[in-house]
């Protein structure tokens, strides 16, 4: 037995040997291909070494989120960035976060950064339709959620990620916030008893209608922005955005000091390094972000600088719908 | 010839268990039950602890199936079971024709299907999603209505590809076990279709069952691929209720049903069935085969075109999105930390998990608390992964483990692959450990009571075969690991799959191709290494191929 244990032994020190330096523990939802340059650029300037742990869509937001819950009596990480708000105020709610106010925050607007100083908001993304372009006319193009229910649409070539993941339920959830319970629910009744399509994640809609699987879907403006770049046969359009239509659901990233974090003060360097100008001219370009939170605007190329109308609902309202949606959108979509 | 044959294989099952137990001790076997109870059952049982968040009035709603629920429950459990069925049966038919392939080198080629184990499910889907875009084009082109694809039976054409490799795998390992004196005597008085349906078959047929269960498990527990095709399951619900209440405990409890059906379905596959003790003939030709002739080899060639094709189309999707040669090595390049770790995280788990399994197999099949071994290596099966992850910080970022420094550390991924994978090894080890002649090793205790080399010479050449494809399982399943991975891997260490799912979602399919097919390739590295142990040990000891070839058949 002494010999088995001695080999178990080895094995292990053979995985575990590894180097220890000072460094600061980002925990990102943000896809690694945008976030990754952010985090080299941080060691470079300053020398201190980022520890990243990544997220994956095909986790269905159970992934990082219930991983610092998880680990709130003994932190691991020092700092919470998001490419969305709704999983940061869970972790808001459930005691994980600590505050911390950027000194870079004064111009952000008061409806993205939190009363309290938990988490602040940057870098915006925005909820879009992508159209193929091979399939729909220029005269036919959708221009509001309501289009999804327009018969005359054929429902398999319209399709949504499932609304009780990541931004689309996020979404969802702004949809009860801004329309009401009862008026949400029907609207998802009516798209479920259509049939249209509800696929496993937002870069899924956006395969299946650069492939003309679908003739238009809704989706992230990264998503979307991505197959403009590589010469898709597609076009993004912002929805709902004429007077007296409810517009588009805005989504900034977010990021948060952990409570009881190993290193506090690094991870609020990193904090403030997150709300630099050159970071967000670095996401904006790389193709994360499309939205200037301070003035509204669009600044992508794939958007060609149109402006855009965010819904006119709270963050913390539409987080306040989440569980209700989600589980009322399980019983629509899930059976 | 043949029901005195079937008879004579029979030993007493206590006889085999008499046999299985003289290999360790009873300090040695509490140490391997302690072991599997922390690294395999711990997670599942931390979770438990959460289970006092969840106020006892809901626990019924969430242990019964009630409402769409039951509806839910029934199609995910039918569609695992054809998902099982399709692929076990295209599996073993296609490896009889792959048993045909005779001489050392073309025998050697037919287990290269393994290096398609690793392909996400997800890159099968989209490569069938993509040509079934291709052949719609094609369709609209020519003035015609394309076909929709999606629904339950293009999930379960997907998932039964996915989890061909092995199918086939097991299916090989079954076959080639097959005593090949057997199989002679039967050939002496019958055709070879009746051998072949009464004597082969009904001796694989442990470890078929076994493949069966596997394969059942994986399908029932995955969402990724029937969400993919607009199909709901109830693994879907487990995780849509886990990100609405972010409760482990509650999603635990909703995974019960899963957990009953996997337990059921594994005592249904193997518990039942008799021990067939056999030589396995391992290093010898198997004789297996079929005859040139009849309707089975028809359907054996019409098995092998589907498994050409399951593999041929996400190959050449990947190959297509390959793109330039530069840009292959850059991914690569980039990646080359998380294959490195993702390999040594794989190799690892996979040499840990095989004490652990042989334990649980043991266990299994002895005589006393077998049932409560059957329940340790089924129940864990059905414990979603990211609950395994939260029950291992539950564990090792405890106020008691904090203190030993595991948790943050490179060895967690480790322990999650061992917590999810370890099972599927027992199972396939008990499927194995049913076949061995008890006659060699009472032979073997009787010659040389003990010791290192009787074990090394007699005992672990015989368990040779179940222990490489228990090995082969869990390193390729640890290749793929994501979603405990996840929640526990160390800052600043990812793993291949990590990195992949990553880009995935971005979209890059260059790199997605790239690194896919580096995953396949990893999976040739324990393979190279079987073989140079195998080539290194048999060249210097001749003994368990005489004694193999002595009186096999149990005579009682």
């Amino acid at each position: 037995m002494r010999r088995v244990f001695s080999i178990i032994t080895i094995l292990i020190l053979l995985v575990a040997c590894s180097p220890h330096t000072e460094a600061v523990v980002v925990y990102t939802s943000v896809d690694q291909v945008f976030s990754e340059p952010i985090l080299k650029r941080f060691e470079e300037e300053t020398g201190i070494k980022v520890l990243p742990v990544y997220d994956v869509e095909a986790a269905k937001t159970t992934g990082l989120v219930n991983r610092l819950i998880a680990e709130k009596s003994h932190p691991v990480a020092d700092v919470f960035w998001s490419g969305e708000f709704a999983q940061t105020i869970i972790l808001q709610e459930e005691g994980v976060l600590a505050p911390y106010v950027p000194s870079a925050a004064d111009g952000i607007p008061a409806v993205y950064r939190d009363i309290d100083g938990y988490w602040t908001g940057f870098a915006g993304r925005a909820r879009v339709f992508l159209v193929n372009t091979d399939l729909v006319s220029e005269d036919r193009m959708p221009d509001s959620l309501e289009d999804m229910l327009d018969p005359s649409w054929p429902a398999e070539q319209i399709g949504i990620a499932y609304p009780l993941f990541g931004t689309t339920a996020t979404h969802a959830a702004a949809l009860y916030a801004h329309w009401g319970a009862s008026e949400a629910r029907l609207f998802f009744e009516k798209l479920a008893e259509r049939g249209i399509r509800v696929v496993d994640g937002n870069a899924v809609v956006r395969d299946m209608v650069v492939d003309g699987r679908l003739a238009f879907g809704l989706t992230d403006t990264d998503d979307a922005c991505s197959a403009v770049e590589a010469g898709q046969p597609v076009r993004i359009i912002l929805p709902d955005q004429g007077d007296g239509q409810l517009g588009t659901l805005i989504i900034p990233n977010t990021v948060a000091l952990i409570e009881g974090a190993p290193n506090p003060a690094i991870g609020k360097q990193f904090i403030d390094y997150l709300h630099t100008d050159a970071v967000a001219a670095e996401l904006m370009a790389s193709g994360w972000s499309h939205v200037d939170l301070h003035s509204g605007a669009t600044v992508a190329a794939c958007l060609e600088g149109q402006s855009i109308r965010g819904m006119d609902v709270s963050l913390g309202s539409v987080y306040d719908q989440m569980q209700l949606s989600k589980e009322e959108l399980t019983a629509i979509f899930v059976r | 010839m043949i029901i005195a044959t079937r008879t004579m294989v029979h030993p007493s099952t206590s006889r085999l268990r008499a046999a299985i137990g003289v290999c360790t001790t009873k300090g040695a076997r509490l140490a391997g039950a302690f072991a599997y109870v922390l690294l395999v059952l711990g997670p599942g049982l931390a979770l438990c602890i959460g289970l006092s968040r969840i106020p006892p009035a809901t626990w019924p709603d969430l242990l019964v199936p009630r409402g769409r629920r039951p509806d839910l429950l029934w199609r995910s459990g039918a569609l695992a079971a054809a998902v099982a069925l399709g692929a076990m049966a295209t599996g073993s038919l296609a490896a009889l024709r792959l048993m045909q392939w005779r001489g050392r080198a073309r025998a050697t080629l037919r287990w290269l299907i393994l290096i398609f184990l690793p392909f996400p499910a997800v890159t099968h889907a989209q490569a069938w999603a993509w040509l079934a875009g291709q052949f719609n084009r094609l369709l609209q082109r020519q003035g015609m209505i394309g076909i929709l694809f999606y629904g339950w039976g293009v999930s379960w054409w997907v998932q039964m590809l996915w989890l061909m490799p092995i199918a086939i795998g097991l299916a090989l390992v079954a076959f080639e076990s097959v005593d090949p004196a057997l199989v002679e005597a039967g050939r002496m008085h019958h055709a070879g279709r009746r051998v072949l349906t009464h004597v082969v078959f009904p001796l694989a047929m442990p470890l078929l069952l076994a493949g069966a269960g596997v394969i059942f498990v994986l399908s029932l527990v995955d969402y990724a691929v029937p969400s993919l095709f607009q199909v709901n399951v109830y693994a879907l619900e487990v995780f849509a209720d886990f990100s609405a209440h972010n409760q482990p405990g509650r999603a635990l409890l909703l995974a019960v049903p899963l957990l009953v059906t996997t337990v059921a379905v594994a005592l249904l596959s193997q518990a039942r069935l008799r021990p067939a003790a056999l030589s396995p003939s391992w290093r010898q030709v198997s004789p297996v085969g079929l005859d040139q002739t009849g309707w089975l080899v028809t359907l054996a060639q019409g098995a092998l075109i589907v498994v050409a094709l399951g593999m041929a189309v996400p190959l050449v999707s990947l190959a297509l999105q390959l793109g330039p040669w530069s840009h292959f090595a850059a991914s690569v390049a980039a990646a080359g930390p998380e294959i490195g770790y993702t390999l040594r995280v794989a190799l690892v788990t996979a040499l840990l998990s095989l004490p652990l399994a042989y334990c649980a197999a043991r266990g299994a099949l002895q005589q006393r608390y077998r049932w409560l071994w059957w329940l340790a290596i089924t129940a864990p099966l059905a414990v979603p992964g990211p609950l395994i992850g939260i029950g291992l910080i539950g564990i090792w970022n405890s106020t008691l483990g904090h203190d030993l420094a595991i948790y943050g550390s490179p060895v967690m991924p480790v322990l999650a692959s061992l917590a999810r994978y370890t099972p599927f090894g027992a199972l396939v080890l008990v499927a194995t450990l049913r076949r061995l002649n008890p006659s060699l090793l009472e032979a073997a205790r009787v010659l040389r009571p003990g010791g290192l080399r009787t074990w090394l010479w007699v005992s672990l050449p015989l368990h040779a075969p179940g222990l490489a494809a228990a090995y082969g399982l869990v390193f390729c399943l640890t290749l793929c690991e994501l979603s405990a991975t996840l929640l526990v891997a160390a800052p600043g260490q990812g793993t291949l799959s990590l990195r992949i799912y990553n880009y995935l979602h971005y979209g890059a399919s260059d790199t997605v191709a790239g690194l896919t097919l580096v995953l396949t390739m990893l999976v040739l590295a324990p393979g190279v290494v079987a073989f140079c142990a195998s080539a290194l040990v048999f060249r210097r000891n001749a003994a368990p191929r005489l004694l193999a070839q002595g009186p096999s058949h149990d005579q009682g």
